[in-house]
């Protein structure tokens, strides 16, 4: 992607009702059917029954996301709090999505109260989606490290700022 | 204990975890690294000039250190951040990044964060 795609003030941006990518996809039974396909099915520490679809790096993501789950109290050394499990099933979910769109994190970490940050970045865009602990979740975009949004994560949202971020102009082939 | 000074010119230390890393694919600073806890007073940092290296790290298997400038924190990223001497019975060179409001927002995170540099 050029430079010049990125050149967007906060005013280009906008947030409207788009249709999901499949209608079974945003329903909190099928979040907890992703989960338990993944995760609980896995061991402890590792996931054993990727699909077809989920390749290598994807079940990185996941397993990397799961590990945290393994994070002891006071793992910074400055007390921060254990992740949280809603925080982090919430962030596998999303990275599933992410991972069907061919996409992948550029970065993920937990927050020091619990959270779990997972970042995009393209050139000099960033989106960043942070799983609250408490299962609220946000989504912050960055141009040039400055932030010029912020938005609460729901479906809308999430389809918008990935769009945004991926296909600016609308004319990619693996976006609706 | 005597309470020192902390000036412009001084660098704090803060502790960047290594796994989970807090250290980015492209080198730099989550800014998980200077997030503020809740119920926190401040962000804990060692002052630089009385702190031993080999004590702020802890253990350099897990742990790698980032410092700042007190200056910048202050004068730049501003917003009623400060830096204030706050020894501990075990750590005379212990500091804490304040804010004037009880909360540090997450933009100062990511300025103190691109500010600071790993050792």
């Amino acid at each position: 992607m050029s430079n010049s795609l990125k050149q967007i003030s906060p005013s280009d941006i906008v947030f409207k009702s788009m249709p999901p990518v499949t209608n079974q996809e945003y329903s909190p039974e099928n979040q907890f059917m992703l989960v338990d396909k993944y995760v609980i099915f896995g061991t402890s520490t590792s996931v054993s029954k990727p699909t077809d679809q989920m390749g290598e790096q994807a079940l990185f993501e996941v397993n990397k996301l799961h590990s945290f789950l393994h994070l002891p109290e006071n793992w910074d050394s400055y007390n921060a709090a254990k992740p949280s499990k809603v925080a982090v099933e919430n962030a596998i979910d999303f990275t599933l999505r992410l991972t069907q769109r061919q996409q992948f994190p550029f970065f993920v970490a937990p927050s020091p109260n619990g959270d779990i940050l997972i970042e995009l970045k393209d050139n000099n865009v960033t989106l960043e989606f942070i799983f609250g602990e408490d299962g609220t979740n946000r989504i912050f975009g960055l141009v040039n490290k400055e932030e010029i949004f912020e938005k609460e994560l729901n479906e809308t949202n999430e389809y918008c700022s990935l769009r945004w971020l991926y296909c600016p102009y609308g004319d990619c082939s693996n976006w609706e | 204990m005597e309470i020192v000074q902390i000036g412009n010119e001084d660098f704090l230390l803060r502790r960047i975890p290594i796994s989970p890393s807090y250290i980015k694919p492209d080198g730099s600073i989550s800014s998980f690294a200077f997030t503020l806890k809740k119920g926190e007073d401040g962000i804990s940092t060692d002052l630089e000039r009385l702190a031993d290296k080999d004590k702020s790290v802890l253990d350099r298997t897990k742990y790698r250190l980032a410092k700042i400038n007190a200056g910048i924190i202050r004068n730049d990223i501003n917003d009623g951040l400060d830096c204030k001497h706050n020894p501990l019975p075990d750590n005379y060179a212990h500091s804490l990044i304040t804010s004037q409001s009880g909360k540090i927002s997450d933009s100062k995170s990511r300025a103190m964060s691109r500010s600071a540099v790993i050792v």
